[in-house]
């Protein structure tokens, strides 16, 4: 391509058909190795 | 596009930037379809398809185009067709004339730009062997 001249700035452009932000897929949080919950025991009715 | 290109306070434009500019066509033997080339290098563009160019962050690369149909023009001196010896000294058939659509990152430029992302979006004119039916088949492949 011949001559375009000098260089004035710089920007970002994000056409509105790709996703505007991109996609994350979230990590499960990090959960410490618990000991399994136990019920409490129903009281006899 | 990658959104670690941006720098920290860096506005972020949504839509695309209009520019004009020009390439070769090649018509293949064995009557493959017509191919769109560069002007300045073998970079090959597809139909309907988005084209990447190297960094314009770097010195003077990314995709070229002009502002306006006046500032192509007057670059080639109002004589696109002389263009054709050059393309074809390369082993193009001709030179087409057209618009695309540019986004990621952008430099303006006085009279055009330099861009991450192009896709073309028409063509306006042709010069060179077959020149009216590239123009028909690149409009046909590309749109």
């Amino acid at each position: 391509m011949a001559e375009i001249g000098k260089p004035e700035r710089r920007r970002v452009l994000v056409p509105t058909e790709e996703p505007a932000l991109p996609r994350v897929t979230p990590e499960p949080p990090s959960q410490p190795n618990l000991p399994p919950i136990r019920q409490p025991e129903r009281e006899p009715a | 596009m990658n959104f670690l290109d941006l720098k920290a306070g860096e506005t972020v434009e949504v839509g695309t930037q209009q520019a004009y500019r020009f390439w070769r066509y090649l018509f293949p033997r064995h009557h493959a379809p017509i191919r769109l080339v560069s002007w300045v290098s073998n970079k090959r563009w597809y139909p309907r398809q988005n084209v990447e160019g190297t960094s314009p962050d770097l010195g003077e690369q990314g995709l070229h185009g002009y502002k306006t149909i006046d500032d192509m023009m007057a670059s080639l001196r109002d004589e696109p067709e002389r263009l054709v010896f050059r393309s074809q000294i390369s082993g193009c058939d001709g030179v087409v004339l057209g618009t695309v659509k540019m986004w990621g990152i952008i430099w303006d430029h006085a009279l055009g730009y330099r861009a991450q992302f192009a896709r073309p979006t028409s063509f306006i004119s042709s010069y060179g062997n077959r020149s009216e039916e590239a123009l028909t088949e690149l409009r046909a492949l590309f749109f």
